[in-house]
């Protein structure tokens, strides 16, 4: 019989009191740690020992935060009274982040613009943010020494600045850093083989190895992959994006519908609004069946042919995954995806290539009706604006006026490899493809009109590019929508016209704004802005003029809803 | 020493009241430029009922509620009636011509504008409070304001088929500009006629003749000249005003390379047989099928 094990009491009572005692030294020791800790940073941010430029935005992709910190360590360096800080912030989270800052009046000096109303929107912009026309009209400093050292600030971008300018307030509240386009990326391995394979089994025509320079071309090389994949690897696919395929469509508009677009423009501005498309098509100019028309749905359509089954469902990681590992030829996205895309096929071992979306070349389908390439224009983005609250306006604005200098914006989005905006600012050999080539049409002709016509109208022509309908389904879909008298083109314009009143309406306050406060301080405020807001207000007639324009082309009053 | 002690404390406290006195209409003032008519109006309100009808500081905290009441979101037929009552006070009762001619616009401004549902379109009202103000204040800006007003009140009539109201518009600021042809509006109202002459009265010629005013003085809005260039273009080739259309075709590609149709001009100068300007922006154009878009009939 084994005696029962005993063991002293003192000594599991001693154990138990070292563990405990090990337990509290940890907490007091992670507790003063903590507290030093966050004593220091309070007291960094509360009391600095010099004034510090805070800089909010949403940009998480690969690279961006490293350009933003290189232009801030070389600002540092010329300003070194000065501590300037980024404060990145995921894009889910941003809205409600910059809401609670801005209302609460400790907003970071310089934010991007977006996501929130308080950044999007006129009331909340005027209120929050610093009106910059009187600044961006001066030279910026930090382009001395090169040819725009004598060029206002606002005419040394490409687009004007125009990214950064409220129509309604008819003033400029951001300054942009860069702009996007989307084009075509390309496994040039993956393609390769596939060409190659398919080649020699000896197809009529050939397909082609590089960028395709018309879509046939590209639609051969899609029926390269779809061969090669049959016979080598079924989970490659010839095309992925999450994006769709209306980003291609509207590609495609104009290099069909440019002519006919401008017979359509019927303020001859230039512009064919889907009110004058809607107008041309009660009007029995145009319809579905227009081939100018037809050709771009058609053409889209083959596009849908090259992604998966219900590409719309699509997500932007599983877009990216199967390409950069090997399961797609082509990649339809941005150029805020290069710079990750890139890196991540050269770690799988391939190289990417990329290139516009290609029309259809001389003798292929639907060619006879294209009337010239499609024309890209240059619209800002990567904007940030000066908040009012901020305690430092003039050292956030002259940030502003060094990261869109040149040789700095150069650089910024060099190491973003995203499209530098600034004139003379040459891209990195990765964004080169996204220069925008402005050696195009832009008119266009959609028959999409109104949010009710456009939501079920696109879920239908969707199914056609899908595959899962016919287009003669979508074009009876189409017409059903579009004569609705509750939800089609009539309710649409009806809508138009009570947006331009709501619209209006608010443009009378930017104005009563301007006009009481010069009252209150004569000469202060800009009149050149007052008569342009007025010019713009005027022109609008209050929205008076789609009533008389409904009557004359419908030939009934219009309908109020 | 006592008294003269007693009047220093006075003197103290007044200057002290006169400046706490002056922090509301700071606020309100701010409020305004915030475009946050409550808290203007928070702060007006006991202003103009305080102040002594007539006087300086009344005129200026009723016409700043008369705005934030106007303005208010969201708008209704009590907080319009208020601003009108307003106004209307001011017109009868201050001497300050400023804030006169400015109550006057302002009448005009809610019977010309929907301000909430169901308020009705008064423009033959709104038309007398701006002919009121550009006949009183000959010489000061806003009669110019005003006149552009009216005209733009006469044109939204929009009274199909004859247009008798809104062919009044035109004529209105063109007599206007011939009696004051270096008006700091005359681009806007050169424009406003310009518009009118095309839409809805459908006269080209007189529209491409006012816009060649504009021209002249100088697009009040040169970020957005863009369309206008390319109205003018379009109407001078439909009348066979080629020298014209070279010109507006041109401006384009040198003012308004990113409007869209820079290279649209491109094509147009080709087909008219115009030298194209050079611009790095549009280089390089053998390829494109010239003609088919520009001017396309």
């Amino acid at each position: 019989m084994s005696e029962p094990t005993s063991s002293d009491p003192r000594d599991e009572s001693s154990s138990r009191i070292n563990g405990n005692v090990v337990g509290i030294i940890f907490l007091i020791v992670a507790f003063s740690v903590s507290l030093v800790i966050s004593v220091k940073n309070t007291l960094s941010v509360e009391r600095p020992t010099k004034p510090v430029l805070r800089i909010a935005h949403w940009q998480l992709e690969a690279g961006y935060r490293d350009a933003l910190q290189a232009v801030i360590d070389d600002y540092k360096k010329l300003h070194p009274e000065l501590d300037v800080v980024q404060m990145p912030v995921t894009e889910a989270l941003y809205k409600q982040w910059i809401n609670t800052q801005l209302i609460s009046g400790t907003a970071p000096d310089i934010c991007e613009m977006g996501q929130s109303e308080l950044l999007s929107k006129d009331e909340g912009t005027v209120r929050y943010f610093m009106p910059l026309s009187g600044e961006i009209s001066k030279i910026n400093p930090y382009n001395k020494g090169t040819d725009l050292e004598k060029t206002p600030w606002k005419e040394t971008l490409l687009d004007g600045m125009r990214g950064g300018f409220r129509d309604g307030l008819q003033d400029y509240y951001g300054i942009s850093t860069t702009y996007t386009s989307m084009r075509l990326f390309y496994n040039k391995e993956l393609l390769k083989n596939a060409v190659e394979f398919y080649n020699s089994t000896g197809p009529s025509p050939k397909a082609i190895d590089g960028p395709p320079h018309t879509f046939g071309q590209w639609m051969t090389q899609c029926q390269a992959l779809k061969a090669y994949a049959a016979a080598k690897d079924p989970a490659v696919l010839p095309v992925v994006s999450c994006y769709g395929v209306f980003g291609i469509q509207a590609k495609f508009e104009p290099a069909f519908t440019a002519a006919l677009a401008n017979d359509c423009d019927l303020d001859l501005d230039g512009i064919t609004t889907d009110l004058e498309g809607y107008i041309a098509y009660k009007r029995g100019w145009i319809d579905l069946q227009t081939p100018q028309i037809k050709a771009v749905y058609e053409t889209t359509r083959q596009v849908g042919d090259q992604m998966q089954q219900g590409f719309s469902g699509m997500d932007r990681q599983t877009a990216q995954f199967r390409f950069v590992n090997g399961q797609a030829g082509f990649l339809w996205t941005g150029s805020w995806d290069a710079k990750g895309t890139d890196v991540q096929a050269k770690s799988k071992g391939f190289e990417i290539g990329i290139f516009p979306v290609p029309d259809p070349g001389s003798g292929e389908p639907n060619s006879q009706y294209i009337v010239g390439n499609a024309g890209e224009t240059i619209a800002g983005a990567g904007s940030y604006g000066i908040a009012k609250s901020s305690k430092h306006i003039d050292q956030a604005l002259d940030f502003l006026r060094f990261i869109s200098s040149r040789a700095e914006n150069e650089k910024f989005n060099a190491i973003a490899e995203w499209p530098p905006l600034t004139i003379g600012a040459k891209p990195s050999e990765l964004m080169k493809p996204f220069t925008p080539d402005l050696r195009g049409l832009n008119s266009r002709l959609s028959l999409s009109f109104g949010t009710r016509v456009t939501q079920t109208a696109n879920a239908q022509l969707l199914n056609y590019y899908q595959g899962d309908d016919t287009f003669e389904s979508f074009a009876k879909s189409f017409r059903d929508v579009i004569n609705d008298p509750d939800r089609g083109g009539d309710w649409a314009w009806w809508f138009l016209f009570d947006q331009r009143q709501s619209d209006e309406r608010n443009a009378e306050r930017i104005l009563a704004q301007a006009q009481t406060l010069e009252l209150l301080d004569p000469g202060s405020g800009d009149q050149a802005r007052y008569r342009r807001a007025l010019l713009q207000e005027v022109s609008k007639n209050n929205g008076q003029d789609y009533l008389y324009q409904f009557k004359n082309y419908r030939g009934f009053n219009m309908p109020m809803h | 020493m006592a008294k003269r002690a007693g009047w220093l404390l006075i003197l103290l406290c007044s200057t002290a009241g006169l400046a706490r006195a002056e922090a509301p209409a700071d606020e309100g003032r701010a409020a305004i430029a915030n475009l946050d008519w409550k808290t203007a109006i928070r702060y007006y309100e006991p202003l103009a009922a305080n102040a002594r009808p007539g006087t300086p500081e009344w005129t200026q905290a009723s016409f700043c509620l008369a705005v934030a009441e106007q303005q208010f979101q969201p708008a209704s037929a009590s907080t319009i009636g208020t601003a009108e009552q307003l106004y209307r006070a001011i017109i009868d009762q201050s001497g300050d011509k400023r804030y006169v001619a400015r109550s006057l616009m302002n009448l005009g401004r809610i019977a010309e504008l929907r301000d909430y549902t169901g308020d009705k379109i008064d423009l033959a009202t709104a038309r007398k409070f701006y002919a009121q103000v550009a006949e009183k204040y000959d010489g000061d800006p806003v009669a110019s304001e005003a006149t552009l007003r009216e005209a733009a009140a006469f044109v939204m009539e929009y009274d199909a088929p004859d247009f008798v109201l809104a062919r009044q518009g035109p004529p209105l600021l063109e007599k206007w500009l011939a009696a004051h042809p270096n008006d700091t509006f005359a681009a806007p109202m050169w424009q406003t006629a310009g518009d009118a002459y095309f839409m809805p009265l459908e006269d080209w010629k007189n529209a491409l003749r006012c816009y060649e005013q504009v021209d002249r003085i100088g697009w009040i809005d040169p970020a957005n000249s863009g369309p206008w260039f390319w109205r003018c273009a379009r109407i001078a080739e439909k009348l066979g005003e080629t020298k014209t259309a070279i010109k507006y075709y041109t401006k384009i590609i040198n003012e308004a390379p990113n409007s869209g149709k820079g290279y649209a001009s491109v094509l147009a100068l080709k087909r008219l047989g115009a030298p194209v300007p050079n611009n790095p922006l549009f280089a390089d154009p053998a390829t494109q099928p010239a003609g088919k878009e520009a001017g396309h009939e």
